[in-house]
């Protein structure tokens, strides 16, 4: 038995040697060209984000003008739906009724603290169309009482309403609907009162002294308003809304003893730039019709 | 959420502190009261002339106050006018060698109407004038032509007084201001006193 387990071991070492030293003497490396086309041997999603060269791909279209793929080892064919010209693309990807809001303006207030006399608050109501184009109707109430230390006068305006309208368009539609980056107009009305007491004059010259009332006039002015702005969501519902507006004068009824220099809704009549400073509560109306997920299921039911 | 926050907190103080900042105002440009301007002029050429020893106030100034004082060379001059009155005289003293005395004095008397106005914020409340009638003697004043009666802040020049006075022309000086301009020295004197 053991004679026999030798002799199989010795042959087998007989086989095996011969062949491996056969196989060394005899190694050569030759250039092989693939039979399997310029695919091979190319990892075309290494890096990520990187995407298949489709036009590599067998293909062929149909009498509709589809691209159709084959795929060679399975036999299968598929539509390229990507390119499916179906006329539902949409252009907005939020529904008409997008949202609704309310909002508070508090730059006037704020600007008191840094020394502005004028202004009381604002509030605004909009619409959310698509959330790109925006509706806007603004109403607030103005005021002022300002006796200027260096000067000869006291202005008044008692609280007085005003009213603008106008629209918004998001630059940013498509985006995360948390930001918006916006320009609007604004068509911008006040009719008020104002009156300029307590004028003081003092002639040097004469040594006389004079104190009067100009008496109170009525005005009615129409402006319009370009602003640019921006809106941050910061809380749940809650933005915070930030904009410059430059501000001209449509029409201004006549005045008979001078104009006014503050317009509620306007501002100082001096300066072309004024501004907002906006809290927004934002109410959904409608979800989205058309989420990514739903395209992606869309394309998935497509390849099957 | 708190860098959203932050972010539109300081873009808002920013562009507010910014914003403040740029609306300051400029300050009056004007005048903080209605004082018409009144010019010199020559009557034989039609142009402004500056006078060296012209002395002027108004008549019953406190004080015997003046507005031009003997010794300054004025081509113009602001005339205030009375606040409590609705007429206000000033008289022109000529100084010169001859005539130095008081017979020879002129008096301009100005009839207006005034009313409140508010000019701006800067500038202030004033009394806007709109001058009614000029009466004047006529020693050397050949005659007072108003070019605007309305009287504002507006630092423009409202009154002519036409001097008969002679002056040396240099040479190739017989263009003045007034030509250049397109005034008519006629229709200077059609606004003449009492209208």
């Amino acid at each position: 038995m053991k004679v026999f387990v030798r002799i199989v071991c010795a042959l087998a070492v007989l086989l095996m040697v011969p062949g491996y030293f056969g196989v060394s003497a005899q190694r050569r490396v030759n250039p092989v060209k693939s039979a399997s086309g310029e695919l091979q041997g190319k990892n075309e999603n290494r890096q990520e984000g990187d995407s298949i060269d489709f036009s590599k791909l067998a293909h062929y279209h149909d009498d509709k003008g589809n691209v159709v793929y084959v795929d060679t080892v399975a036999g299968t064919e598929v539509v390229d739906s990507t390119n499916l010209n179906t006329g539902k693309i949409p252009k907005m990807i939020q529904p008409l009724f997008y949202a609704a809001a309310v909002g508070v303006d508090v730059w006037d207030p704020l600007m008191r603290v840094f020394g502005q006399h004028y202004g009381l608050v604002e509030f605004s109501a909009e619409l959310n169309l698509h959330n790109r184009y925006v509706p806007v109707v603004e109403f607030g109430l103005g005021a002022t009482d300002y006796t200027p230390q260096d000067n000869n006068y006291t202005f008044k305006v008692p609280v007085t309403p005003y009213f603008r309208i106008g629209c918004n368009y998001n630059f940013i539609y498509n985006s995360n609907p948390d930001y918006m980056a916006f320009a609007g107009l604004r068509f911008g009305w006040s009719r008020f009162g104002y009156d300029i007491d307590d004028v003081r004059l003092n002639s040097d010259y004469w040594d006389e002294t004079a104190t009067f009332n100009v008496p109170r006039q009525i005005c009615s002015v129409s402006y319009l308003q370009v602003l640019f702005g921006i809106r941050v969501k910061v809380l749940g519902p809650v933005s915070m809304g930030w904009n410059i507006r430059y501000k001209a004068k449509l029409h201004e009824s006549k005045a008979a003893y001078g104009e006014p220099w503050y317009i509620p809704g306007y501002g100082s009549r001096n300066g072309a730039i004024t501004g907002s400073f906006s809290i927004i509560y934002t109410i959904p109306l409608k979800k989205k019709e058309i989420s990514n997920n739903n395209l992606i299921e869309e394309d998935d039911s497509t390849m099957q | 959420m708190r860098g959203r926050l932050f972010i539109a907190v300081a873009v808002g103080a920013v562009s507010g502190a910014v914003l403040s900042g740029g609306c300051n105002t400029q300050g009056c440009t004007d005048n903080r009261s209605a004082l018409p301007m009144m010019g010199f002029y020559s009557m034989a050429t039609q142009n402004q002339v500056m006078l060296d020893s012209l002395v002027m106030g108004g008549v019953g100034a406190p004080g015997d106050s003046l507005l031009i004082e003997k010794g300054e060379s004025r081509a113009w001059v602001y005339l205030p006018f009375r606040y409590d009155s609705d007429k206000t005289s000033f008289f022109l003293h000529y100084a010169y060698p001859g005539i130095d005395n008081e017979e020879m004095d002129d008096v301009v008397t100005f009839s207006y109407s005034s009313e409140p106005y508010f000019a701006s914020e800067e500038c202030g409340a004033y009394y806007r004038y709109r001058i009614t009638g000029v009466e004047y003697t006529r020693h050397l004043i050949d005659s007072i032509a108003v070019v605007d009666s309305v009287i504002t802040n507006v630092d423009m020049e409202r009154i002519r007084v036409f001097f008969r006075i002679s002056e040396e022309e240099e040479p190739g000086d017989d263009e003045g201001d007034l030509n250049e301009d397109g005034s008519d020295a006629g229709d200077a004197g059609g606004e003449e006193a009492g209208q």
